[in-house]
């Protein structure tokens, strides 16, 4: 069942004569492990923002079980990402001012909700941070910061999460690890996932591959290419 | 949800030491003028009603006709801080050769301590009653008719009785003995009523709370019956008359309004520029669910944060400084004797009021940047850090600053100047409102306390007023004082001339009878027209000296309707020196020897009874004292002025008021000032990427510098021009609002404006300086590689 969908989804910006993404169609199965990939420009990230909730669209619709989140109001689409979207940047965007714990649980503090000891404890054994949880992000090298992140998306078990170039700021030692980590998320607690990238190894380990080329989505599971 | 904004805000604030510190030091500039400013008003008020309290002998309010036997079951009220009774003895009617009008004015009776204790602050002449016999009356009675030491008998309600006038008091600022005349009594209940005298220890609802008081105790038509001390109440806020109550509210709405305005600006430049350089933390935030609301708690908490340490030192810096100011001050009024001490007054709403109006301030100058933060969109968290402004075309074309600049990186500045569209706007008009201020209030106040100054002193040391005494004995006496360097005296006379003469600036001309001394030794025995001079304005709105008489005016003066004999002036004078300009009394007149005034009117007049002046000179000003103390012994009935002692206390008064106002504007500069650093210095911290990015492409750090130097210059220089401007212009309105009261001439603030200068000078130099020290010790690669 298809718990992710996006229908003619187009985004243009202002100046520019080609839209970013072009009637963009899409459909992703809960628990499935997707990757984009295209060159650079090609409007990966425009495609993964909008999913996300995160920009809006020029025309089109995205489903999120049976919430159209472009009807949503501001406050109602920050709650929604909130608890539904977990993001994950190249830059790992933390915030320098808190402590990897309270950065992880950000999401769930501004949700007003604790997160249980037993599982905060359990999220953080699975990213390698138990003894890093007092220190601030600028401690950490650029993979245990990658990690985070990820925590951080994975905090309110979000329907999907969305991953923008996870490694791309990474080595490939980091890389290998930050893959293992999302596809352990993905095989062990069944999560979503769509992970944008130009890399082909890291395309090959997931379950479906689409391709975005000027703005064009295919593979995009509604057009046949499943 | 609180819990983790607090934290995000405290610690950005922690991270961003140096900035949180010179914004906490401007908004503690800022709330210690707030402070300073609200506990200044109360103690001023408080220190003035003191004063009023103590000249008009210590009591708010007297309630008349109480029944003698609940008197001193009112007085034992636990609402009554001190009290204290005077017996009433109906009304009595003074014979016509002392009261012409012979009114018939209240009597009374009062012991030796409320003679001690209400008359003898007011008492002008003599000395107060001491037997049943003698009575003290209002000095307007007393002086006319020389009536001090004279006894009269007078209608009293028991009959006629025989009193000996021993003094009089002053009845132009009382309101519990004016127009009273007051005896002596051992018995203060031996009247049927007495009058109650007193003081509340708190003033709410006075007049309700009295009349309650006064029906208890058996007072008929209680609301009449009460007297209020309505001058005192008044520096209270309790009095009623609602044009005083307008211009206190009014006047700190105006010094509210000012100070609001450069704290918020202050703040509202702090607050926004720290939302400009998070502007990728929100949209962060905002990427994982953090709502608008959440955004715009964030903004007010880090403004709260900030104003709570500020609210601290304003209250350290400005209870203190207050204090100091107030400990100086005191000691100018009691050097100079000026009978005034002023009292830090600690009430709670000046206090929890200035903490409330910093926190309403804080509130307001974050509402915009809150809400722009509310706004920034969740995409904002991949876009660069650096915000880029909305650029139309129009901006893009060279504009004038461009075309003059003569080098490639010059050029670069005035673009970047030009294309940083909202932050130049905003530092322009911070900029240029912090000038407006400074140059428009400064100039005014400077010009209010020259006028005011120059208004002071260019008389003789002493004045001393008798009426219709000899002059040429007592003249004699005061001349062989020890301490007199000079001294004159006058008559004045006033007649109507028959036409108004070419050049003389009325129709009517005083005319001043001196002594043949005085005749001789200053005007040569001839007849003089003495010319006085007056500040006036011109119909251009300048301030011009006015001579009253033409310079060199002979020739016959008639009178109109024949009552005196045509004078013919030898000569005029003009009156330059400080005692002719005594003796002109600002209008002048014909100068003429008592002999020859007594032959003036030959039957057509009865020659009138008319004041003498004495105008005295002093070889020691300091010994002023002691002479005031002769001066009384040769002519006791005599009402002196001490120009000495008046000339202290306005010098100590003028000093105070200088103090005041000045402390109050550095206070507001320095506010503004802290702001304009405050934000170049911030627009420098978050331009670093950009500026290592220019030394990266092989700019040198003085070449960098004197880009920024020189985009400073442009704003410093605009802001300049528009706040000098428009502060002339305040200025200008402020004077002619003013204008008649003051009499102030217009002058271009040059002065301000060059202060104005010099500091902007100062602060682009040590902005340079700073500049230069940090571009060329910054990591290149660090801020480069940052994102």
């Amino acid at each position: 069942m298809a718990i992710l969908t996006a229908q003619e989804l187009t985004k243009q910006y202002s100046g520019e004569e080609q839209p970013a993404l072009n009637h963009a169609n899409l459909a992703i199965e809960a628990g499935e492990f997707v990757a984009i990939v295209g060159p650079s420009g090609s409007g990966k990230s425009t495609l993964l923002h909008l999913l996300g909730g995160v920009d809006k669209p020029t025309s089109g619709t995205v489903h999120l079980y049976d919430t159209n989140v472009f009807e949503l109001n501001e406050t109602q689409l920050a709650i929604f990402r909130r608890r539904q979207v977990g993001l994950i940047y190249q830059f790992y965007n933390l915030l320098p001012v808190l402590t990897v714990q309270e950065n992880i649980t950000l999401p769930a503090d501004l949700d007003g909700r604790k997160v249980p000891a037993d599982e905060l404890a359990e999220l953080l054994e699975i990213l390698g941070l138990t003894d890093k949880v007092q220190s601030l992000p600028s401690e950490l090298s650029g993979g245990q910061q990658q990690r985070v992140a990820i925590g951080r998306a994975l905090v309110n078990h979000p329907a999907i999460v969305l991953a923008d170039e996870p490694t791309g700021n990474l080595d490939k030692r980091n890389s290998q690890e930050i893959m293992d980590l999302l596809r352990a998320a993905n095989t062990k607690r069944g999560q979503t996932l769509v992970v944008i990238t130009h890399d082909p190894e890291i395309a090959a380990q997931a379950d479906r591959v689409m391709t975005i080329t000027d703005g064009r989505l295919t593979g995009g599971g509604d057009d046949g290419h499943h | 949800m609180m819990g983790i904004i607090n934290r995000i805000t405290k610690r950005t604030l922690q991270g961003e030491m140096g900035r949180t510190l010179l914004t906490i030091f401007s908004m503690g500039i800022a709330a210690t003028l707030v402070i300073a400013t609200l506990v200044g008003f109360t103690s001023s008020q408080n220190s003035l009603y003191q004063k009023q309290l103590k000249d008009t002998g210590g009591m708010q309010f007297v309630i008349r006709n109480v029944p003698r036997e609940n008197a001193a079951k009112l007085r034992r009220n636990t609402a009554f801080q001190k009290s204290l009774a005077f017996a009433e003895l109906g009304t009595m009617k003074l014979p016509k050769s002392i009261d012409a009008y012979g009114d018939p004015a209240p009597l009374v009776a009062m012991d030796k301590a409320a003679l001690r204790q209400l008359v003898q602050s007011q008492l002008a002449v003599g000395r107060l009653p001491r037997k049943s016999t003698e009575l003290v009356i209002p000095t307007d009675i007393a002086l006319n008719q020389s009536a001090i030491g004279k006894t009269i008998t007078a209608q009293t309600q028991s009959g006629p009785k025989r009193f000996t006038i021993v003094g009089a008091i002053n009845s132009y600022h009382t309101f519990n003995s004016a127009y009273l005349w007051i005896t002596f009594t051992n018995s203060v209940t031996s009247a049927k009523t007495v009058s109650v005298a007193g003081a509340l220890t708190d003033v709410n609802r006075i007049r309700s709370r009295l009349a309650a008081l006064a029906q208890q105790a058996g007072v008929k038509r209680p609301k009449e019956s009460v007297l209020f001390n309505e001058r005192a109440l008044s520096l209270l806020g309790a009095g009623t008359n609602l044009t005083d109550k307008a211009t206190i509210v009014g006047l700190l709405t105006i010094i509210l309004t000012i100070i609001g305005l450069a704290a918020g600006m202050m703040i509202y430049t702090s607050i926004n520029l720290s939302v400009r350089s998070r502007i990728q933390r929100y949209g962060l935030l905002r990427s994982i669910g953090a709502t608008p609301k959440q955004i715009r708690q964030l903004v007010y908490r880090e403004g709260l944060i900030l104003v709570l340490p500020a609210l601290l030192l304003g209250y350290l810096a400005g209870i203190a400084g207050l204090a100091g100011v107030m400990a100086f001050l005191n000691q100018r009024f009691e050097a100079s004797g000026a009978g005034i001490h002023l009292y830090l007054t600690m009430s709670p709403w000046p206090l929890v009021g200035s903490a409330l109006f910093m926190i309403l301030i804080t509130f307001l100058a974050s509402a915009r940047p809150a809400a722009r933060a509310s706004r920034v969109a969740p995409l904002a968290a991949v876009r660069d850090n650096m915000s880029t402004a909305r650029l139309r075309q129009r901006h893009l074309r060279p504009g004038l600053w461009q075309r003059l600049m003569p080098t490639p990186l010059s050029r670069l500045a005035a673009k970047n100047y030009r294309r940083n569209g909202g932050t130049r706007w905003t530092m322009i008009v911070t900029l240029s409102i912090s000038i407006l201020i400074f140059v428009g209030f400064t100039s005014f106040a400077r010009s209010v306390l020259r006028d005011t100054s120059n208004d002071y002193g260019g008389s003789t040391d002493i004045i001393v007023q008798a009426n219709n005494i000899a002059m040429a004995g007592p003249l004699k006496q005061i001349q062989a004082l020890p301490n007199v360097k000079s001294a004159i005296a006058v008559k004045h006379d006033s007649l109507e001339l028959k036409k108004r003469e070419s050049g003389f600036d009325s129709q009517s001309v005083d005319v001043l009878v001196v002594p043949k001394t005085v005749f001789a030794q200053y005007f040569n025995n001839r007849i003089t027209l003495l010319n006085a001079s007056q500040r006036r304005m011109n119909k251009d709105g300048q301030r011009k000296l006015y001579w009253l008489f033409p310079a060199n005016f002979t020739g016959t003066l008639t009178f109109a309707h024949n009552t005196a004999k045509p004078i013919t002036i030898a000569q005029t004078v003009a009156a330059d020196t400080p005692i002719l300009r005594s003796l002109a009394n600002y209008s002048g007149g014909i100068v003429i020897s008592e002999a020859y005034y007594a032959d003036l009117f030959k039957g057509k007049r009865k020659n009138p009874i008319l004041q003498t002046g004495f105008y005295i000179l002093l070889k020691d000003r300091k010994k002023h004292v002691q002479t005031m103390a002769q001066l009384k012994q040769i002519i006791p009935t005599s009402n002196s002025s001490d120009q000495v002692a008046n000339n202290e206390q306005n010098t100590s008064i003028l000093t105070a008021l200088q103090v005041m106002v000045y402390g109050f504007l550095t206070l507001l500069s320095l506010v503004s000032l802290s702001n304009i650093i405050n934000h170049i210095f911030a627009n420098l911290l978050q331009r670093r990427r950009e500026l290592a990015m220019l030394q990266a492409i092989g700019t040198t750090p003085a070449q960098v510098t004197r880009m920024l130097g020189i985009e400073n210059s442009q704003l410093f220089l605009t802001s300049l021009i528009w706040g000098s401007v428009l502060g002339t212009a305040l200025s200008l309105m402020l004077r002619q609002q003013l204008g008649g009261a003051y009499e102030t001439a217009f002058t271009l603030p040059w002065l301000e404006i060059a202060i104005v200068t010099l500091v902007l000078i100062t602060v682009w130099l040590i902005f340079e300086w700073v500049s230069y020290r940090m571009i060329r010790k910054q990591n290149i690669d660090h801020w480069l590689r940052l994102t």
